[in-house]
């Protein structure tokens, strides 16, 4: 495939192209899902192409096809020339990349159990004993669960020769009860809502979810939901943990620091960013003791990687530093307006998209409290955990969150179930507001595979690491609800 | 092109390398083209040449799929054989009932031929139309300018052949006037049926400010909100509300209401794969033909989707609202949506209401609880105070927190106009749609807002 790609991007260059990248991506994704005891779906997809981005006339053009001939890659990177030309047509100034050192290296998720090799009979057990310990509770309409794997390899080849092959895995999966009774519905699911829990590793990573072991809890907890009161409306002191936590990073500090949003490049579909350039350097996006980073070198994060789709190595960046905006998520075209290199951030999630500005781990780094710690300290507060709805406005800055559950606090300790919990804030207040982090001990590597991005849109797995934290004088019970 | 003849060999050969009791093939090839622009610059260009490729295996009732891009044979009939596998390994599944049969459907073909060969230049020069007049408005303009050509086919050993040709093209821009930003949109099968002076027009007149911003409180408003809001709202409601699954997961509000009023009784809607208003679509991704589905009748629940899985579980008939095999969304799922009509207009709907918001779209919404049809979003791009019937000041965005379902119980105008708005959803490329009123809401709940 080298050679191939080598031709491609020296015939793009003969014909007018400035710069030239070509990837080649072959896709496999395996999933088995169970709904109510039957596995309805058990699917293989297999998908491979070839894609080329050009610079010609300083504008940009991509074309891609799932042809793998000669003739069909060649008429592919007439197209990338010819559509970069015509984007010339209505242009400002020329795209200026800047430079960047070619690189020859492979990079491979580290697994222990190659999990396309364990038989789907062996998943499929594994989601029908967690459907067994949920059935049997009354309440419970609905048992589901999944197990979804992923494998991608890229080579990507640059007219400024860098060779790069990756092979990266990517598995998890999670479980899910919902129960009902009239006007009420009330789901509970582990690992995390929105498909479980996913990491960059084998199989291994599905054995120690334990998704049976965690089943029953789930079921039990939907049925005491529904007589749960519901979550009342007021300002309190909120504790969230892990996956809620990773999608608030997610929500309100993973995509405003996508620099290419930023500058208006996602102006017409995901928005822009509050997170203005004047900010960098001096804007105090939270409290002292928010620190939070982005870092695409750490091991079984689903935004790890060994070099970006543009071929910069993965790397550590500081975005939040006591508190204070430090950085943004960059490409080479977006960090050369301001005189930088790339920090590598930049991925497509398949070989017929170009790659955009996308989370790598964006991690709320660990405070000093044990979380027993902060709930013992809050007199009077709620504990939300488990993402159940989510909304946040274009520029980041007023949200809205659901979860599946809550707990009151009181005096120290928990005091009983909250159903329907919602909160509300606005970013840097919200942020700002933070008073306590959990330590290590809560710490753990959250993988969403699910962040849309782009037109046409493309689905990314990023990762989040969080424990737990407080916040302080928070809205929750947000809305109109009738019994 | 294939071509109807060149696809169905195609298909057939893939068929025959089955060793299930029952196999299902589908495919979708398109050869699609994007262009997106930003600050008035065309910054993003792509085009997409692919095919992807279904197939459901069943041997008993043992059920595995498998898909694949590409379409050449050894790919394909890789991709089948996997189908078997997997089947092979699956549990039974009691409530399968086999594939569908066939059934008669009307041959349509939606094929524009200017749009299926419009190149990267004439792309090009149709954006500039957009951003030259935000330019002469002293704002930038972004947006996306989407082609498509496609052809989709259908064929399972019972005997089912279907095919379907057909051109799509959509744009949306932003147009951004300093800290202001309006919207449009536009969609249809043939290129030349969109108007983009008109386009930027919309969008610029929505980025304006009015020179009178008013800041106002979260709290209870009448609301005058255009197709772009009510469609958003109406993809919510449906797939919350308007399938199989959903009334047998217990989330439908539907759901033990069958001929009672849901809603007010001012308001019907349906879906209709053969209503040529919007992006017809005449079968389902199992091939069977499309049928009109009532889901509301004058504010009275009536009925929802069906593919032929659900369908025979309850005995009945699928309605043809199967979605392509995948994990994502095993569900049938409404993709040609209507709401009526009614005798009002824009400037009727703001003359009468004393005070309240006009309203351009809605972003961001997400479900907060499917039973009570309850949602959260935020405005964007264009909200205006209404009062004493006058459009008087822009207003920062605002975030809602209602209950569809009471929303639509206080309608009080519904414009006799209605608009085609292309459906955020697309199934393996396959693009969904709406055709809905603006309308005039009596009391909708706004829980917070931005700063901007």
């Amino acid at each position: 495939m080298k050679e191939r790609l080598k031709t491609a991007v020296d015939e793009a260059i003969s014909a007018g192209a400035s710069y030239a990248d070509a990837r080649y991506v072959s896709g496999k994704l395996q999933s088995v899902s169970m709904r109510n005891g039957k596995t309805e779906i058990v699917m293989e997809n297999e998908d491979r192409g070839f894609g080329i981005r050009v610079l010609a006339k300083g504008a940009w053009g991509f074309a891609s096809t799932c042809k793998e001939d000669k003739k069909s890659i060649k008429k592919c990177v007439k197209d990338a020339v010819k559509i970069a030309k015509a984007s010339s047509k209505v242009k400002k100034e020329n795209v200026n990349i800047g430079s960047a050192r070619p690189v020859d290296a492979k990079y491979r998720t580290h697994i222990k159990k190659e999990p396309f090799d364990v038989p789907i009979e062996k998943k499929i057990e594994i989601l029908l004993e967690a459907h067994q310990k949920m059935k049997d509770f009354e309440k419970v309409n609905l048992t589901e669960g999944e197990i979804n794997l992923w494998k991608q390899t890229t080579d990507f080849l640059s007219s400024e020769g860098s060779f790069i092959e990756q092979e990266i895995y990517h598995t998890g999966g999670g479980v899910y009860a919902t129960a009902q009774e009239g006007m009420e519905v009330q789901v509970r699911s582990y690992p995390a809502a929105l498909g479980g829990d996913y990491r960059a590793a084998g199989f291994e990573f599905i054995e120690e979810l334990d998704l049976a072991g965690n089943a029953a809890k789930l079921a039990d907890e939907a049925e005491k939901l529904l007589k749960a009161p519901q979550c009342p409306h007021g300002e309190t002191d909120l504790i969230l943990t892990g996956s809620q936590l990773a999608l608030q990073v997610h929500e309100s500090c993973g995509h405003p620091i996508e620099l290419d949003r930023v500058l208006g490049m996602e102006a017409s579909y995901a928005g822009t960013s509050f997170l203005t350039p004047e900010k960098q350097g001096n804007f105090k996006y939270g409290s002292e003791v928010v620190n939070i980073t982005a870092d695409a070198t750490l091991e079984g994060g689903l935004g790890s990687f060994g070099y970006d789709h543009e071929g910069i190595p993965a790397q550590r960046t500081e975005i939040v530093k006591k508190g204070i905006f430090m950085d943004y998520l960059t490409s080479r075209e977006t960090a050369s307006k301001f005189g930088r290199e790339s920090n590598a951030s930049m991925r497509a999630d398949g070989w017929n998209r170009i790659p955009l500005i996308r989370m790598t781990n964006i991690n709320l780094e660990p405070g000093d409290w044990e979380l027993e710690e902060i709930i013992k300290d809050t007199s009077d507060g709620i504990i939300m955990e488990n993402t159940r709805s989510w909304s946040i406005d274009e520029k980041r800055i007023n949200f809205q969150f659901g979860t599946e559950v809550a707990y009151k606090i009181k005096d120290g300790s928990i005091e009983g179930l909250l159903r329907n919990p919602t909160y509300t804030g606005i970013t840097p207040e919200f942020w700002g507001s933070c008073d306590a982090v959990a330590d290590k001990k809560t710490w753990r590597l959250w993988g969403i595979p699910g962040c849309g991005k782009g037109e046409p849109m493309q689905v990314m797995h990023v990762g989040h690491g969080a424990s737990a934290a407080r916040f302080k004088n928070t809205t929750v019970g947000v809305g109109k609800w009738k019994d | 092109m294939l071509g109807e003849k060149k696809i169905k060999k195609i298909l057939e050969k893939a068929l025959l390398s089955s060793s299930a009791d029952q196999t299902e093939v589908l495919i979708i090839l398109f050869d699609s083209k994007l262009s997106r622009f930003a600050n008035s610059v065309i910054h993003q260009n792509m085009a997409e040449y692919n095919a992807i490729f279904f197939t459901r295996a069943a041997i008993g009732k043992k059920v595995g799929a498998s898909s694949s891009s590409g379409f050449d044979m050894e790919r394909m009939k890789k991709t089948v054989w996997r189908a078997c596998e997997n089947a092979r390994q699956q549990k039974e599944n009691p409530d399968f009932f086999g594939f569908p049969h066939p059934a008669p459907f009307h041959k349509i073909s939606s094929v524009d031929e200017e749009t299926a060969k419009l190149s990267p230049e004439k792309m090009a020069s149709l954006i500039k139309i957009i951003t030259d007049k935000a330019d002469s408005a002293g704002a930038t303009a972004s947006g996306a300018f989407w082609v498509q050509f496609q052809e989709m086919a259908v064929m399972n050993s019972n005997g089912i052949f279907c095919y379907f040709p057909s051109t799509s093209v959509s744009i949306t821009t932003v147009i951004t006037r300093g800290e202001y930003t309006g919207y449009s949109e536009d969609s249809a099968r043939a290129v030349r049926n969109v108007d983009f002076e008109a386009v930027a027009d919309e969008a610029i007149e929505a980025s304006a400010s009015l020179n009178h911003i008013a800041e106002i409180e979260p709290g209870e408003y009448t609301i005058v909100a255009e197709e772009y809001a009510i469609a958003t709202m109406l993809e919510h409601l449906s797939s919350m509300s308007f399938t199989a699954t959903s009334v047998e997961e217990g989330k439908s509000f539907l759901a033990g209401n069958w001929g009672k009023k849901v809603v007010g009784e001012n308001i019907s809607i349906w879906d209709d794969g053969f209503d040529a208003r919007g992006f017809v679509l005449p079968f389902d991704f199992e091939g069977i033909p499309k049928k009109r589905v009532n889901f509301i009748r004058d504010g009275k629940a009536v009925g929802v989707v069906y593919d032929h899985y659900y369908a025979s579980k309850e005995g009945k008939t699928s309605t043809g609202h199967a979605v392509p095999p995948n994990p994502e969304y095993n569900e049938p799922l409404p993709m040609n949506i209507f709401m009526n009509s009614g005798d009002s207009s824009l400037e009727d709907m703001i003359r009468s209401t004393e005070r309240g918001l006009l309203i351009k779209r809605f972003d961001y919404i997400r479900e907060v609880h499917p039973l009570k049809t309850m949602i959260t979003g935020m405005t964007r791009d264009g909200v205006f105070l209404i009062e004493k019937g006058e459009k008087v000041a822009r207003v920062k965005n605002l975030r809602f927190t209602q209950s569809i379902a009471d929303a639509l119980s206080c309608v009080e105008k519904i414009s006799l106009g209605r608009k085609l708005v292309m459906g955020r959803e697309n199934y393996a490329n396959v693009p969904s749609s709406l055709v809905v009123p603006k309308l005039k809401i009596g009391s909708f709940n706004f829980t917070g807002k931005t700063t901007f």
